[in-house]
This record gives structure tokens, C-alpha cells and sequence, in this order.
């Protein structure tokens, strides 16, 4: 249980964040939304524990005064026929005291142990005598003899070992300074002691630099031989975990972990941690924790002590580890034990040959076989997933993208992949553990493969330096994409950091611009662009650069900018490509191109730009990829503006299966693709559907992007538009507000955005008859969006007609006809006559007319929206509302007869459209009851109560009604 | 013993990444605060030791106020966290640390009266976990030791680790619930 929650902590970090904000009741709902059932029980495991008062919620002061305070355990003056002289050591199991004994006129010195627990059974005390016999036979003059041993009077049982004098193993090395070679031939005269007991069948098992000392003529001495085993024998009756609790950790096998069965492997694999760590200075890492790392690829510029004390520098030392020692290291520290070294023996005849040049035993685990094979069973899905990661090293990034779609490909990937053995290494490291049977059939995600990439980041980089740049940006990007952006930023900071130049730096850059642009740091993503352009060693990256700019520019509100880095784009690509541009090239160009157009204003040229953009996606990646999906949606956006709603939705929903199964739950992207989709459901008129998707990208964006972030801003303007169509114009207010702070921290005061919030919010409070503001907040809006979007701007189209309904609300309906008539055009150039909301300013300005008592003018008008109407199918609340116009042109005209019908059905229509048409449904209902009343028809006075029902509805009763109420 | 001008210069070769540095700077912290709590603990009986006081003690002692820049104090006080877990857990060692509870056992810890077998088993067990939990997230791992081990307010936390209380809280909430899990889970 404890590794399933380490193995998935970085799953459940951000998750438990999110529940312990949550009370009690809100857990269970979020918790049943967790579909991996193994993650949903490590949460409710972890807790369960919330309310426990354990160790750690204690006073760490109490606990310091207690062990500080009191003072260790007396020792004791004498045991057996020995005389202690002082303690030398205290582990686990016991305390080892020097001590002494006269014998035939002279003075022993022992090493005398003296164990923790003891043993009242008479049988067991029996069988620790006959083991300690067993022991005393063991004559090797590199072991320390077993002299005696016995039971105090408390049972507790002690021995003497012969005392040496003399230091650790690797201590003893490091302050000679000894070379590896050096090292070498000592550890074979250890492995000489070992194999002699073996052969007398007795197996070390807590071999460890402490129990191997060199004494002071240089030759090493085994200490405890076999100890462990008697410890365990003696205590197993009342602790069946105590074989568990003698080990030494970081030097004990694999199988003394699981129980298996203690054998002379057992020791060969405490040999192999040995000579890690006489070779590397290091421990290889406990048993059982995955380090695919050869004992060379650990050796950093962290190890250049390590290094010194074998008189070399850190890359010397890794030179000299690599390969043959590499290999003989991995085998004798095989997690089988069937794949270890067949004999201690053995592993010394490979150190021997290796010392002599001959050829050693040991051969590769054939990694490089099992990454083939990985890839042949994972081309599609995984090879996806990690290209992100892969794209900042060039080469390898193109043959890995064609790895996702053949196995040819795939073993040619891995061939490019060798360009370098670092980057080789890198891979392997990467990959190694990604099968189902490595993974235990779990599966790994594109999150934790770049997460190990970054653990092995470190590794690589110690060795290969001048691959910081490449490595971390490419790590940086990938980050990017899973939208962890503060770690992204960091990394891409490392990458500009190591000082690359030429290309490197560009790259890093570059990806410093993107991170600091998703994070909303336009400056300081400019300023980075800009330095990229002006650095002339980088030309290759230009294009790239100029492209990113411009998606910046459109970003930050700045169109015209924009629109000029786009052509120099461009022009770069075009004096760059001059045989043609490639597909991946004019992808990426018109992926970019799309969103530019559409910001400023070219409606129709975003549209034909994308829809070749995802043509070349679906061909080159398919419809599963991040860049597939990053099209749909933003080609579903203009889809959405445009009015195609159903098509929009079409493409959103996939955009958002793509990004979820890709991207994951948490990522900023999804939340996007899922506001948007929001809005096209809740045009399609299903507003649960669309509060729910609101909901969750709000909650995502906030999580993932902070809360002073512009995409939670438009959350939180979709949010009150939403409260608005249910007709709640007081929380709608309130949400803008909110939106509105969020943006102009977020964004500044004068982005187009914050204009579009400004009429919106305009529009609200014109609803609820807060007037005044309702005007002030259209003027700066409109004012907002001419500086920052130009004149011909739809949205300036769209500010214009929100102030002339704002100024005819307040009586003034000339200036309110001027501010149409300069509207219209623009929306109609930028939007089409066709589109919804150019519908609606001209039906709203047609109505102006009438009141105003131009009936030419306003039938003009009127005429030219119902000749669009056909986009709208009929019975559509919007289209009713198209249609009232004419319908009133036809009741100010006395022609009744012609529109009591159409009323009828307006109102019928209307009725289904939630409350944000509620002023329509009135007027229809109050117009239909006065032609009733002129029709003689029996139901008018229905109607009219049915009227008055609905005026009683709103907030504030416009102009309009008022007249029609009459 | 280093002269306190040599430990302010350490921590400014610290702050600049000379890792070093950081190798010279943890001993003489360690070294610094393990005189501090023992001198308490035999000079007044009554005297009752605080494992802040002492961190706090061992910086205005050790590091020259006058040389020493704002962000010293931070540094400072990361390292002697770090110190004290060393000495604490080395005590504990040293007290026979091996009787644990494990699983079964569920002890009200803030009752006085535990035996100092448990405490001393306790502290290594969590000087372990909150290893893993360090080799998982170095920022949680951090801020129990930092809160834990330094007994730092969470204000102080943040200030040494240069991010939101907020942020603190939910470390340490969020590491909570790990070691309290990995101590009543036998590995």
C-alpha cells in the first residue's frame, strides 16, 4: 500500500489538494468522480488519516527534551569471563562493546556483542550454541574469528569476535586515494573470504563496508559472518518480521526483502552494492526501488569527490566505469537471484579478466531489445504521447513522430535515436519499466515518463552537459503541454540559463516566450521572442519566433502588430522554403495564421486558413493528437462566432475526447475546449449540460492557472451569462464583476476583452434599469474597443449597437440611431448579414426606427433580416425574435389579421427561451393581446393576463413595453 | 568551530549554489544547535526546550548580523531544520530506536508518559518516511521539517520557503496525510 501511494503520489498531490479544501459532504460526490478505482482507494486511505492524531502532530520540542535529555542505557562492567572496556558500536540488534580476558598470561582483546532480546527456551538457546560451533569453524585469515559466546544471566545472549583494528572498506579506500584498479583487487580479496565460506555453507548475509574492515597491513577483514542468521534464528519466535527489521537496506537483496530463500546469491548481490560503491561512491539505491541507471550514467558533477578520491574528474571516472564494469556491477545486482552471478567466485573471474583485458562473462540485459520491442507494442499510444518531450531534440523528434505510425519507423527511431549515447541513454532510461509486465499492467502516462525524464535529467546532464539546453527545453515544453507551467518556466529558465548559443538559445527561448505567454507574461514572453529576432546566429529559428510573436500580439490584444509579424513570417518562411513549403511547415503556418486572422476580424480567412490547417493534422498526426485537437477547437471557435453552431459542437467534442485522453483531467487546454463547448451546448439550448462544463473549467482553470488568470476570467463571463439567460441579472452582475477584476489584473485595463466584458456587463444592467451605468460602462467598452481592436473590428460592431440600446433606454434615440447606423456596416463586413448578431442589431435598430416613426426605414430593415432568417430553423427562440419585428411592423400598420398567427407562434417560441427573452415573450404576448382585442378573439384577455404575468417577471420593464403595455 | 563571519560567508557562497558550501554549512549548524539544546537541557532543569528557540538561538550566534543579508536568516533557517532533524533522529537512533508500534498500534501522542523506546522509534521511522516523501516532493519534505523538525510558524515556512502560507498549509496537510499513512503501514 505504501508503494502504490508513492508510486501515484503525483496523482494524488493535486487531488488531495482539492478534497481537503472540501468538506466532509462534498468529498464523497468528488470522490465517486475518481474512475480509477485504485486511486480513489489510496485517497480515501490517506484520508481516513485527516483526523488521526499521530507522532507527527506531537511537540517535536517534548520529543528533542526526551532523547537529548535522557542518557543512553549503563553499560555493563563484565560479561562471561570478559572485561568491557568501552562501546564501539550500537546497531539494531544489539550493542558491541570492546572487552578483554586474560588468557595463559597475556590479554585478549575481543569484539564482544551483546544482542538486545533474550532467549529463554531452552531448545533455542541450544540451537544458537550449535550455530555458534558452527561459526567457530571458520578459519579464512581475511575473516574474524568467532571466539566465544554465551547467555547472561537475563538470557540474553552475547559472542566475542576477534577484535580488529582497522577502518571500513570504503573509508579505507577514499583516504588512500585509490585508484580503480586499486579498489578492484581488494574486492577480490574480499570476494576470496566470502567464497571460502561459502564453501563451508555458510553465507555472510549483512555484507557492508562496516563489517569489512581493512586492518592496518592493508588486508581486509570480515567481521559477523553468518551473525545475521543466528540474530534471526534466535528472535524468530517472537517477531516473525525481525529477518526484515536485521537488514541493512541499501545493501540487502531482493529476496531478503520478500522472504525468499538466503543463499549464496544473497551475498553475491550485497558484493555488487559493495562494489558500487567502492567504484562509484554511491550506493546503488535499496533493492527493489526501479534504477535503471548503470553505476556510470550516476556518476555527476555531484560525484566529484567520489572522483577525486579515485584521482580522477567525474567524467574520467564514468569513462572508466563504463561497459565492462557497468555490466559486471548490473549482474551481480540482477534482481533474480537466477541472473545474478552463478558464484562469488564467478564474479571475481570477471573482475580478474576485466583487470587483465581478457573478455568478460557478463552480457548486456539487452535493453536496448527490450526498447524495441516496447516500441513495436506501443507505436501508436505512447510514442504519441511522449513526442511532445521529444521535440526540442532535433532528429530525434521527426523520426519519433513517424514511429507513432509504423513499426519500420519505430526501429529506425531508435536507431536516430543513438545520434548520441546520451540521448540513447536518456531514452532507455525513460522507457525502461513502460511495459505492461514491468508496470504490472498499469498504464504509464505521457505525465510520469516526463516526470522520469526529468529524473533522469540530472543523470544525463552530469555526463553530457552541453545537452542541459536541448534536454530542458524539451522537458520544458513538454511541461508546458501537461500545463504545469511553473515547473516549465523553471526548466525553460535552466535551459536559457546554461548559455547555449546559436540555435539552443533560440530554442530555449523560444519555449521561455511560450511558457511565460500560457502564464500570461506577455512582456516577458515578448522581450524573450524579440531577442530570438534579433539574434542573427539563430536565423533557423525565425520563422518560429516570428510565428510565436504573432499568436503572442493576437494575444495580447494587439492586432495590428500582429498582423505585421505575420507577414514577415511569412516573407521569413517564404526566403526559407523557397522549393515549396512542406507540409509540417505550412501546417504550423497556417495553424498560427487561423487565430490572427480571426483576431482581426477576417472571419472567413480564419475559417479557410484552419479548415486546410486540419486537413493537414488529420493526414499528418491523425484524429488522436494535441495539434489535431488545438485546430478543431480553434476552428470550432470561429465556427461558433459565425453561428455554425452544431458543426462547432461537433468538432469541440472531439477536441475535448482528444485533450482528456492526452492531456488528462487537469490540463488548461481541456478546460478551453470544454468552455467552449459549453457555449455551443448552451446555444444548442442545453444549459444543463453547459453550467456543468462551465463549472468544471472554472474549477480546472483556477487550479492550473491561478485565480488571476484571463481564461478564468472568461469562465467567469460565461458563467454570468449563463446566470443572465436563467434570469438572473443580479448574480449575473455580480459574476461580470467579478470576471471584469479578474481581466483587467489579469490582462490590463484596456484588452479587447475587458471591452466585450464592459458591453456585456452594459447589457446586463440596461436589463435590470441601472441605466446609467449601463451607458458609462458601454461608452468605455466601445472606447476599449476601438484603441485596442481598430475601427473595423466586429467587436467594435458589437460595442457600437450595446450603446445605442443603452442611449435609447435613456430617451435618447437619435443618437442611439446614429450609433446603428455606424454598427451595421461594421458588423456586417466583419460578421456577414447573415450572422445571428447582425441579425439582431438590425432587428433591434429596425424597432428603433418604428419608434422613432420612420416605418420606411424600419420595414427596410426588417425586411432585410427576415430574408436571413432561413440559417435560424423555425420555432428557434432566436428566430422568434427576428420575426417579432415584422410582426410589429404588421400591428402598427392595423394588419392584425396578418400577424395574430405569427405572434402566436413567436410567443410560443419565445416562451421556451429562458429568461433572458423574457422582454420578447412580453411583447409578443401584450402585441398578440391587443390584435386579439381588435380580432375579437375570446382568448385576448388570456393573453393579456398571460402578459402581465411575464411583465411581473422582470427586473425593469424597457422603453418598449412600456408603450406596448399601453 | 568556524567563526561566525566564516558561516556568513558560507551562506552567501550557498546562496549563489556553491553545494559545498552547503556541505561545510550543515555540520557547524548541526554541531552549533546540539551545544545549544544540551547546554539547556543541563543548565536549568525547569528550563523547558524549544526547538525554535534554539534554531533562532543558533543563528543569532553563529551568523554575523551585521555582514548578513535578509535572505540569510531563510537560508539560515533551512539548514538548521535540517540540522535538527539530523541531531534528533541520531538521538533517537542512539536510544534504541527499533521498538516501533507499526500498524497496530493507534497512541494518543499528546499524552505525556510515552515510553522513549516509542518516541525514538517513531523518529527514525519518520526520519525514513519523510525521506521517500522528500524523494517524491522535496517541497513537502521541506516544509515538515521546516514546521516539524524547526517547529517554524507557517508564516515562517513560507518565508523561508518563499512562497503563500496558503501554499504551506496545504504542504504540510497534504504531507500529513502521507507520513501519518506510511508510519501506520507496514512497507
Amino acid at each position: 500500500m505504501n508503494a502504490a501511494v508513492a508510486a501515484r503520489w503525483k496523482e494524488l498531490a493535486p487531488l488531495l489538494d482539492d478534497l481537503l479544501e472540501l468538506d466532509a459532504a462534498a468529498r464523497a460526490p468528488f470522490l465517486a468522480g475518481v474512475a480509477d478505482s485504485e486511486l480513489r482507494g489510496l485517497l480515501e486511505d490517506l484520508l481516513a488519516r485527516e483526523s488521526r492524531r499521530g507522532f507527527l502532530d506531537g511537540n517535536s520540542a517534548d520529543y528533542a527534551e526526551t532523547l537529548i535529555g535522557t542518557p543512553p542505557p549503563a553499560q555493563p562492567q563484565r560479561i562471561g569471563e570478559y572485561r568491557i572496556l568501552d562501546l564501539i558500536g550500537e546497531g539494531g540488534s544489539g550493542s558491541v562493546y570492546r572487552a578483554e580476558r586474560e588468557v595463559d598470561g597475556y590479554t585478549q582483546q575481543v569484539a564482544l556483542k551483546l544482542l538486545r532480546t533474550g532467549l529463554r527456551d531452552p531448545a533455542e538457546q541450544a540451537r544458537f550454541r550449535r550455530e555458534r560451533r558452527i561459526l567457530a569453524r571458520l578459519e579464512h585469515p581475511a575473516i574474524a574469528r568467532l571466539i566465544d559466546g554465551g547467555f547472561t544471566a537475563e538470557g540474553v545472549p552475547w559472542f566475542a569476535l576477534e577484535y580488529v583494528e582497522g577502518e571500513p572498506i570504503t573509508r579505507w579506500c577514499d583516504a588512500r586515494r585509490l585508484d580503480v584498479n586499486a579498489r578492484l583487487r581488494l574486492f577480490c580479496q574480499v570476494c576470496e573470504a566470502v567464497e571460502a565460506a561459502h564453501r563451508a555453507l555458510i553465507v555472510h548475509r549483512d555484507i557492508k563496508p562496516a563489517n569489512i574492515l581493512v586492518d592496518t597491513q592493508g588486508r581486509p577483514r570480515l567481521l559477523d559472518f553468518g551473525i545475521a542468521k543466528l540474530l534471526d534464528d534466535s528472535e524468530r519466535e517472537d517477531d516473525t518480521r525481525t529477518g526484515l527489521r536485521r537488514l541493512t537496506p541499501a545493501y540487502a537483496a531482493p529476496e531478503q526483502f520478500s522472504g525468499g530463500v538466503i543463499t549464496t546469491a544473497t551475498d553475491v548481490y550485497a558484493l555488487g552494492v559493495l562494489l558500487h560503491e567502492l567504484l562509484g561512491g554511491q550506493r546503488p539505491g535499496v533493492a527493489g526501488v526501479a534504477d535503471t541507471r548503470n553505476l556510470s550514467q550516476k556518476i555527476g558533477t555531484q560525484s566529484a569527490e567520489a572522483a577525486q578520491a579515485r584521482g580522477l574528474t567525474p567524467r574520467q571516472l564514468a569513462q572508466r566505469l563504463r561497459g565492462e564494469l557497468d555490466l559486471i556491477v548490473a549482474t551481480a545486482l540482477a534482481a533474480d537471484p537466477a541472473r545474478r552471478y552463478p558464484s562469488v567466485a564467478a564474479l571475481a573471474a570477471d573482475l580478474q579478466a576485466h583487470l587483465h583485458g581478457r573478455p568478460v562473462s557478463a552480457r548486456p540485459a539487452s535493453a536496448i531489445y527490450k526498447t524495441k520491442k516496447f516500441l513495436l507494442r506501443h507505436r501508436a499510444g505512447v510514442a504519441a504521447a511522449v513526442l511532445v518531450l521529444l521535440t526540442g531534440v532535433a532528429g530525434v523528434a521527426a523520426t519519433w513522430r513517424e514511429s507513432a505510425r509504423a513499426n519500420a519507423a519505430a526501429a529506425e527511431a531508435l536507431q536516430q535515436a543513438q545520434r548520441t549515447a546520451a540521448v540513447k541513454d536518456f531514452l532507455l532510461a525513460l522507457f525502461a519499466g513502460v511495459s505492461p509486465d514491468e508496470s504490472k499492467g498499469r498504464a504509464v502516462g505521457a505525465r510520469e515518463l516526463i516526470e522520469r525524464g526529468e529524473a533522469r535529467l540530472a543523470e544525463t546532464l552530469a555526463t553530457h552537459p552541453e545537452l542541459k539546453s536541448e534536454l530542458s527545453t524539451a522537458l520544458a515544453g513538454a511541461y508546458r503541454q501537461l500545463g504545469a507551467l511553473e515547473r516549465a518556466f523553471q526548466l525553460a529558465d535552466q535551459a536559457v540559463a546554461a548559455g547555449a548559443g546559436g540555435d539552443l538559445a533560440a530554442a530555449a527561448r523560444l519555449e521561455r516566450a511560450r511558457v511565460q505567454q500560457a502564464q500570461g507574461l506577455f512582456d516577458g514572453a515578448e522581450s524573450d521572442l524579440r531577442r530570438v529576432l534579433g539574434d542573427s546566429a539563430a536565423a533557423d529559428s525565425h520563422t518560429a519566433a516570428r510565428l510565436q510573436l504573432v499568436d503572442l500580439l493576437v494575444e495580447k490584444g494587439q492586432p495590428a502588430a500582429a498582423r505585421q509579424a505575420l507577414d514577415e513570417a511569412l516573407a521569413g518562411a517564404a526566403a526559407g522554403a523557397a522549393a515549396g513549403t512542406a507540409p509540417a511547415a505550412r501546417l504550423r503556418m497556417l495553424a498560427a495564421l487561423g487565430p490572427v486572422q480571426f483576431s482581426a476580424g477576417d472571419v472567413a480567412g480564419a475559417e479557410t486558413s484552419l479548415r486546410e490547417a486540419l486537413q493537414l493534422a488529420r493526414t499528418a498526426h491523425g484524429e488522436k493528437h494535441t495539434q489535431t485537437a488545438r485546430i478543431e477547437h480553434d476552428l470550432a471557435v470561429i465556427l461558433l462566432q459565425r453561428g455554425a453552431t452544431e458543426e462547432a459542437a461537433q468538432l469541440l467534442a472531439g477536441a475535448e475526447a482528444t485533450r482528456q485522453q492526452l492531456l488528462g483531467e487537469h490540463h488548461p487546454d481541456l478546460a478551453q475546449t470544454r468552455f467552449n463547448l459549453a457555449v455551443a451546448r448552451q446555444r444548442l439550448g442545453d444549459v444543463a449540460a453547459a453550467t456543468a462544463l462551465y463549472q468544471r473549467a472554472l474549477e480546472n482553470q483556477r487550479r492550473s492557472l491561478g485565480p488571476d488568470h484571463p481564461d478564468v476570467a472568461n469562465s467567469l463571463n460565461s458563467l454570468a451569462l449563463l446566470a443572465w439567460s436563467q434570469g438572473d441579472a443580479d448574480t449575473a452582475i455580480a459574476r461580470l464583476q467579478e470576471a471584469l477584476d479578474v481581466a483587467q489584473r489579469s490582462q490590463g485595463g484596456a484588452h479587447p476583452s475587458v471591452a466585450t466584458m464592459l458591453g456585456t456587463l452594459s447589457g446586463f444592467e440596461r436589463y435590470a434599469g441601472r441605466l446609467d451605468a449601463a451607458l458609462s460602462h458601454a461608452r468605455q467598452g466601445l472606447a476599449l474597443a476601438r484603441t485596442g481592436l481598430g475601427e473595423t473590428h466586429y467587436l467594435v460592431g458589437v460595442a457600437l449597437v450595446g450603446l445605442a440600446s443603452s442611449q435609447n433606454e435613456l430617451g435618447d434615440g437619435e443618437a442611439a440611431a446614429a450609433s446603428y447606423r455606424e454598427g451595421l456596416p461594421i458588423l456586417d463586413a466583419a460578421l456577414g448579414n447573415r450572422h445571428p448578431d447582425t441579425l439582431q442589431a438590425r432587428a433591434a435598430y429596425a424597432d428603433l426606427l418604428l419608434s422613432l416613426g420612420d416605418r420606411a426605414g424600419a420595414q427596410r430593415e426588417s425586411d432585410q433580416v427576415q430574408a436571413a432568417l432561413g440559417e435560424l430553423p423555425a420555432g428557434h427562440p432566436r428566430r422568434a425574435r427576428l420575426e417579432l419585428v415584422a410582426l410589429r411592423l404588421h400591428v402598427a400598420a392595423h394588419e392584425c389579421a396578418q400577424a395574430e398567427d405569427g405572434l402566436a407562434a413567436a410567443a410560443a417560441s419565445l416562451a421556451k427561451g429562458g429568461s433572458a427573452l423574457l422582454p420578447d415573450l412580453a411583447s409578443a404576448q401584450l402585441l398578440l393581446a391587443r390584435c386579439q382585442t381588435e380580432t375579437g378573439n375570446s382568448a385576448a384577455a388570456q393573453t393579456r393576463s398571460a402578459a402581465q404575468a411575464t411583465l411581473a417577471r422582470l427586473p425593469y420593464l424597457p422603453r418598449r413595453l412600456r408603450a406596448e403595455r399601453g | 568551530m568556524l567563526a561566525t563571519t566564516d558561516i556568513t560567508a558560507l551562506l552567501a557562497q550557498a546562496r549563489s549554489g556553491d553545494e559545498r558550501a552547503v556541505d561545510h554549512l550543515l555540520p557547524q549548524v548541526y554541531e552549533r544547535l546540539r551545544q545549544l539544546a544540551h547546554r539547556y537541557l543541563a543548565g536549568n532543569a525547569s528550563h523547558t526546550l524549544s526547538t525554535t528557540a534554539l534554531v533562532h538561538e543558533a543563528y543569532l550566534s553563529l551568523v554575523n548580523q551585521r555582514d548578513a543579508v535578509w535572505q540569510d536568516r531563510a537560508h539560515f533557517l533551512g539548514y538548521a531544520a535540517t540540522a535538527m532533524r539530523h541531531i534528533l533522529v541520531d538521538h533517537a537512533r542512539r536510544k534504541g530506536a527499533q521498538k516501533r508500534g507499526g500498524g497496530q498500534f493507534a497512541l494518543d501522542w499528546q499524552a505525556a508518559e510515552i515510553p522513549i523506546e516509542c518516541i525514538a522509534g517513531e523518529m527514525v521511522a519518520l526520519d525514513a518516511a519523510l525521506a521517500r516523501l522528500a524523494l517524491l516532493d522535496q517541497r513537502l519534505g521541506k516544509v515538515v521539517e521546516l514546521r516539524f523538525f524547526a517547529g517554524l510558524s507557517v508564516e515562517e515556512v513560507a518565508a523561508v520557503l518563499g512562497i503563500t502560507s496558503r501554499s504551506v498549509v496545504r504542504d504540510w496537510n497534504k504531507a500529513r496525510l502521507f507520513l501519518h499513512h506510511a508510519l501506520e503501514t507496514p512497507p
